[in-house]
């Protein structure tokens, strides 16, 4: 992007044509949210400072943490606004075009998946479902470990200390595989009363260093009116296996579930 | 919002998330601030799950879009670096085993 311009345009996200500017919504640098209308659409979006968005600026600020959750977080606010009235597309971070004509060309050029994206996520909403491996118990893990010594040879110290971390390992392998049968059983019990599913990345470790290892992080799309149904499978599904630790998050504008990551894919071909 | 870990243990419900990252709303005593700093850390990777699409809180080089004009190219590897000073720096390597076991 040339940076000539002193402001690009910031892209929230698509609705219907009907969707109007919440009052006194501002954005990722505090600006007014405005609408452009084509093509039967409606984008928000916000004229931000080059300075700071830029092609050239972004590259360096969205490798700064607090900028980027900053950013993030303004972002997620303007969309969730919006989604409150009515069906939303978001679209992803850092999505911009020069000018509003551009927007509105963008609009246009774009129009049935954006159109058909709004059709699957009306009336519903993306949930979070994210499960980690419960860790063995030390009680339980020394329970296990105790029937299974070696009877007749004499364990020196070293020696049971290997037996020990041995046992140890196994009973965390163990705790792994079972884990992954009830994360099997998890997908298989929450599809049925989604309308949709994606399945993310997992989270590194270091990201949250108490929580054990994840195992399943999926996005499902849920029709308002079975939120309570899903919550309660996920609840239920979560007593019935023990081996996994489940959290839940949502509701969630369907970011998941938005035109972009096709189109983001298709924009970059030359 | 609603502290990890409900009655069951099982299921955590967050219904309006995410906490805005640094807002210092969390309870008084290191174990709670770092408790709070990583609860907004994670909040905050749930979050750019969704709005940088999957596949990016890993590790490596991700492409964001400028719609009509070139693709910028970032990377967040220094999300995870940051993540985990934060975590030193917020005190979580002090935590008492019960709570890094939830």
């Amino acid at each position: 992007m040339r940076d000539a311009r002193e402001e690009c345009v910031w892209l929230y996200c698509v609705a219907s044509p009907g969707a109007v500017v919440p009052e006194g919504l501002t954005g990722v640098a505090g600006e007014q949210v405005l609408s452009v209308r084509s093509a039967g659409l409606t984008a928000f979006a916000g004229l931000v400072p080059t300075a700071e968005f830029g092609a050239e600026a972004l590259r360096g600020n969205l490798e700064d943490l607090d900028w980027l959750a900053s950013c993030a977080e303004a972002h997620h606010q303007v969309i969730s606004q919006i989604t409150a009235t009515g069906a939303v597309t978001p679209m992803r971070l850092a999505t911009m075009c020069h000018t509003e004509q551009g927007v509105a060309d963008l609009l246009s050029r774009r129009a049935g998946e954006l159109k058909a994206a709004l059709a699957q996520v009306a009336g519903c909403a993306e949930w979070g479902v994210k499960a980690y491996v419960r860790e063995p118990e030390p009680a339980a893990q020394a329970a296990s470990a105790a029937p299974a010594g070696t009877p007749g040879a004499p364990a020196g110290p070293g020696t049971a200390y290997l037996l020990q971390r041995r046992r140890a390992l196994a009973s965390r392998e163990d705790a792994r595989q079972q884990a992954c049968h009830s994360a099997e059983r998890l997908i298989a019990v929450l599809e049925p009363v989604a309308v949709g599913a994606v399945e993310h990345q997992l989270h590194a470790a270091s990201i949250d260093p108490g929580a054990g290892d994840m195992i399943l992080n999926w996005s499902y799309l849920v029709e308002d009116s079975r939120s309570a149904a899903f919550s309660a499978a996920v609840a239920d599904a979560a007593g019935d296996l023990p081996a996994l630790r489940v959290e839940l998050t949502g509701p969630w504008p369907a970011y998941s579930f938005a035109a972009f990551a096709a189109f983001a894919d298709e924009e970059r071909r030359p | 919002m609603t502290p990890r870990a409900g009655q069951n243990g099982q299921v955590h419900v967050i219904t309006d998330v995410p906490a805005r990252p640094g807002r210092p709303d969390g309870p008084p005593g290191a174990h709670g601030r770092a408790a709070h700093a990583r609860q907004q850390r994670v909040a905050l990777v749930d979050l750019l799950d969704r709005v940088l699409g999957s596949g990016v809180v890993i590790v490596g080089d991700i492409t964001l879009s400028v719609a009509d004009v070139d693709m910028v190219t970032v990377s967040l590897r220094a999300l995870i670096s940051s993540a985990s000073g934060a975590a030193e720096a917020a005190g979580d390597r002090l935590l008492p085993p019960e709570e890094q076991d939830e």
